[in-house]
């Protein structure tokens, strides 16, 4: 009898200390992970749009991250090698999820995205990295509007458009304007996120 | 020739003996084999992040050697180990059919979990629904446990590979589940071995009383999420990007390669394939 009475005990014991154990584990369960902070610049040619400018700043505890993988000399700056490192390893892991990116006209695709430059920085241990995409398609956008929604559809990452200069537009004359809105209707992972929806137009 | 068809039906018990024997040394000589593999390549992805970052904080398998995604695991593999030899082939099938069918369909699976109170923030709770459904297989008695295993293993399959999906540590990388998935599978596999080669009375009695540890684990956590009052999915705060000067805050050192055209304008990367190329299915808008 008490030797069960003991064995209980012992038992009690350790299902405590598991589910001690299993505190530290909670934090672990954050969705998102990472918050990114945006800016988009659209690069026109009369009327057509031909490349696209991203840049993400993270959030202090991914920089953090990003820091203590590519920083290599510990110095708190990437370097060139560094910025070399971070891109080729951001545009592997992110390709093939089109860099979250989805460019829409008329509700279908609209173009390619292709990397052709990138730069990398970080000020106060805050990292922004800028994307330059090239179009392999130019959209030419006279008298047309083209939508723009940046979303990671597993909301690994949370994408916010900045509070200054979100939306830039270069080269255009003076015929596009950009416009936001939230977009219920385009709500994700499992309808519990709505996207920014952004709309470049232009004049005939 | 009439002497030796007798042989033929019915083998010697002897010769029966060796050849399971043979069989049962080739199996073990595998799954050692098989524990060795895994352990060089848990400690190569471990030391490589070490070497490279001073530091196994942003380890890849971070995630799966925590404690919530070992305890199923282990019970899995005792699970695996106490069953029959021949009954632990189609319950390892089944449970990988699971995790693989959800890896493909986890929209569907987080549909039919969302209702669920709590669920979208805290990972559809999968963890609990895992220690759950291996809990209770093992709370049986073990010569009761194969077809009940057949029917529920592909759900934890299911909860598994959601959980390590939704567990990714870093910005989708792409390393992450070929190595996750299989070192997930090695895991049951160890404690499969171990639960296998250690056949004492006491064992059966020890993984039943874990069995209702991980009952009681799941259901624990299980309410405690679904009492949860956080019911948004809260990000970390966000940071503003620094100020910059210029026509183009943010852009200036890339406005050079956007004024580039064609040929001069190189894409990057490596390895093209699929760069840039519409989703399967799309469309391209005129």
């Amino acid at each position: 009898m008490t030797r069960n009475r003991c064995a209980f005990r012992g038992s009690r014991s350790i299902f405590a200390v598991l589910l001690f154990l299993l505190l530290p584990a909670l934090p672990a369960l954050a969705h998102p992970d990472i918050a990114i902070t945006l800016r988009v610049l659209f690069d026109m040619r009369r009327g057509v749009l031909t490349g696209l400018g991203e840049s993400w700043t993270f959030d202090a505890a991914y920089s953090r991250v990003l820091l203590d993988q590519f920083d290599r000399d510990r110095d708190g700056q990437f370097s060139a090698e560094e910025v070399t490192a971070l891109r080729d390893k951001l545009i592997a892991d992110l390709s093939h999820k089109h860099f979250f990116t989805e460019l829409t006209m008329d509700g279908k695709w609209a173009t390619r995205l292709q990397p052709v430059d990138f730069a990398a920085e970080s000020h106060d241990s805050v990292v922004t990295v800028t994307f330059a995409f090239d179009l392999a398609g130019p959209l030419d956008l006279r008298g047309r509007s083209l939508d723009l929604e940046i979303k990671d559809k597993d909301y690994v990452a949370a994408f916010k458009l900045a509070d200054t200069a979100a939306l830039q537009l270069r080269s255009d004359g003076g015929h596009c304007r950009t416009s936001r809105r939230s977009a219920p209707d385009h709500a994700y992972f499992v309808g519990l996120v709505i996207p920014d929806h952004i709309s470049l137009t232009c004049d005939p | 020739m009439a002497e030796q068809r007798p042989r033929l039906a019915h083998p010697q018990p002897g010769n029966s003996k060796q050849q399971t024997s043979r069989l049962a040394r080739f199996g073990l000589g595998l799954a050692v084999a098989a524990v060795f593999t895994g352990v060089v390549v848990v400690a190569l992805s471990a030391g490589w992040t070490w070497f490279a970052q001073g530091t196994l904080d942003h380890w890849l398998l971070s995630t799966t050697f925590t404690i919530e995604r070992l305890l199923p695991l282990v019970g899995a593999g005792f699970l695996l180990g106490q069953l029959p030899a021949r009954f632990r082939l189609p319950v390892l099938l089944i449970l990988g059919f699971g995790l693989v069918s959800a890896l493909i369909t986890r929209d569907t699976l987080m549909l039919l979990l969302a209702p669920l109170p709590g669920a979208a923030t805290h990972f559809f709770l999968v963890g609990p629904i895992a220690c759950l459904i291996v809990g209770l297989l093992l709370v049986l008695p073990a010569q009761m446990r194969f077809w009940p295993a057949m029917i529920l293993m592909p759900s934890f399959g299911s909860a598994l590979g959601l959980a390590i999906y939704f567990s990714d540590p870093s910005l989708h990388d792409r390393f992450y589940l070929p190595l996750a998935l299989p070192v997930a599978l090695w895991l049951i596999l160890i404690a499969a071995l171990v639960t296998g080669l250690v056949t004492a009375a006491w064992t059966r009695i020890g993984v039943r009383v874990y069995g209702s540890w991980l009952v009681a684990i799941g259901m624990l956590y299980g309410g405690a999420y679904m009492a949860s009052k956080q019911t948004q999915l809260v990000p970390p705060p966000f940071v503003e990007p620094p100020p910059a000067s210029g026509d183009y805050p943010g852009f200036q050192p890339l406005l050079k390669s956007l004024d580039r055209h064609g040929p001069q304008r190189p894409v990057l990367g490596t390895d093209h394939s699929g760069i840039g190329d519409l989703p399967p299915g799309e469309e391209r808008g005129t």
